[in-house]
């Protein structure tokens, strides 16, 4: 059975079980903490997460399904905005938009990396 | 002393923080659960597809050992998920212990203004309130403390201050006398009246001072007659330096509630204060009227020109102050170029119809 995991079907299990982990985790604190310091690094870290699931999902789709590419990128293009939002935004509910649109580009970055 | 109500509010806050505990760990645990679940079937999912697109051939046995593999993992994976969840949930709230902590120490260092931010509503929230709470208490009584020992310096400056004019007065003279050669029996006889005075002013002034500066308040028919005589006292203090123009026509008659001591204790200062800063070649003008149903006493001098800067402790005029707000009364300071005029309002007047 190890042998199993030592190949690339098991490099993806792990690295899909990882990803999973530190994507739940992320998300479920940056709900849930009270401190709104470490949210905001959470925001920050959640940020950059979405636009590495972004790349995996984009490194792993073949390059003539163009329209896939694009929608992974989209996705990406959200945890950008995300960032820019809470940096620069003068906005009081900034960093409730910031923290749905970078929630929703993780979860899609993930179901479309893995699952599509 | 803890009311019913309190009793029942804190029973109900000694529950919150266990509650809240319990709370976070049964959310970590679903969350865990449920991550454990999708985790699991989305591996599975995975594996089949990847098994489907690449075309590999792999035995019933490789795919249930695949699966178990995904499962072990998958609980590994939602322990840990667990574990993280509830480690941070509940350390955030535990380490408000440290603000608390840290709010204890600053009312160790005395630093009575400092206050812990209230979080969440549980028992470390009551304890920092508490906390809060004591501070602010100990602030006000440390605050109290204060005053009560400035009030107290005060006093005492104050009455020093008053006690030296007649020591003052009387030590003027005894040099005076000291000096002339011949005395007559007259003059003998007024110095020792004067010692005798200003000896039953100062007992006055140290019983007063002993005694924490009490009040001797008598009832006066005849107020303007009590003036009379202070003002008599006051030129008698100044005319053989002075020239003094005293101005009572205006003063009406009326009656009240004084403390003799104390009215004469300005007039001491105001003699004092000629005394030290007036100009002995200009005349010193005292009038006594009815200035906006008060008793009004104005004294305006000319001041000394003098080589070097002579510093006045303002005791006299503060002590003045404290005697007139007692009365009710107001003083006013006014000082321009030369001139130094002091106007204080004593008390209401009650006229005697």
């Amino acid at each position: 059975m190890l042998e199993l995991f030592m190949d690339p079907l098991g490099l993806l299990v792990i690295t899909f079980f990882v990803m999973g982990i530190i994507s739940v985790a992320a998300l479920v604190l940056v709900h849930f903490l009270k401190n709104e310091k470490i949210k905001k690094g959470l925001l920050y870290f959640l940020s950059v997460w979405g636009v590495i699931i972004a790349y995996c999902g984009v490194r792993s789709t073949p390059l003539y399904m163009m329209d896939q590419i694009l929608i992974t990128v989209a996705i990406g293009a959200l945890s950008v905005i995300a960032f820019l939002l809470q940096k620069f935004s003068k906005k009081e509910n900034k960093f409730q938009i910031a923290r749905a649109l970078v929630s929703v580009s993780v979860v899609a970055g993930m179901i479309d990396c893995f699952m599509i | 002393m803890w009311s019913n109500e309190d009793v029942i509010e804190k029973t109900k806050s000694s529950q919150r923080l266990s509650k809240e505990i319990l709370g976070l760990f049964g959310a970590s645990f679903l969350i865990s659960t449920i991550c454990f679940w999708v985790l699991n079937e989305v591996a599975n999912v995975l594996v089949l597809k990847y098994v489907k697109e690449e075309l590999l051939m792999i035995s019933e046995y490789q795919l249930y050992d695949i699966q178990y593999g995904i499962l072990g993992i998958s609980f590994v994976s939602g322990i840990v998920l667990f574990i993280i969840l509830f480690l941070s949930l509940v350390g955030e709230r535990l380490a408000y212990i440290r603000e608390v902590v840290k709010g204890i120490d600053a009312l160790g260092r005395h630093e009575w203004n400092y206050e812990i931010p209230l979080r969440g509503k549980n028992e470390l929230t009551e304890l920092a309130k508490r906390v809060n709470e004591l501070s602010k208490e100990e602030e006000a009584f440390q605050a109290k403390e204060r005053q009560l020992q400035e009030d107290k310096m005060s006093l005492i400056r104050s009455l020093s201050h008053d006690i030296r004019t007649p020591l003052t007065s009387m030590m003027s003279y005894s040099e005076f006398m000291r000096q002339k050669e011949n005395l007559t029996t007259e003059e003998v006889k007024a110095y020792m009246e004067l010692v005798e005075q200003k000896s039953q002013q100062i007992k006055v002034l140290t019983d007063r001072l002993l005694d924490g500066g009490s009040r001797h308040l008598a009832f006066f028919e005849d107020g303007r007659l009590l003036m009379e005589q202070l003002v008599d006292a006051w030129s008698a203090e100044l005319e053989d330096e002075f020239l003094l123009e005293i101005s009572l026509e205006a003063c009406p008659a009326f009656s009240g509630e004084f403390d003799v001591e104390e009215l004469r204790r300005i007039f001491d200062n105001l003699a004092s204060n000629i005394r030290k800063y007036a100009d002995a070649t200009l005349p010193v003008q005292l009038q006594m009227m009815e200035k906006d149903g008060y008793v009004c006493i104005i004294q305006s001098n000319r001041c000394k020109r003098l080589n070097r800067l002579v510093e006045s402790t303002r005791i006299g005029i503060d002590s003045i102050r404290k005697i007139v707000t007692q009365y009710g009364g107001a003083v006013r300071i006014s000082q321009m170029e030369d001139t130094f005029s002091i106007e204080i309002k004593l008390a209401k007047i009650k006229k005697n119809l």
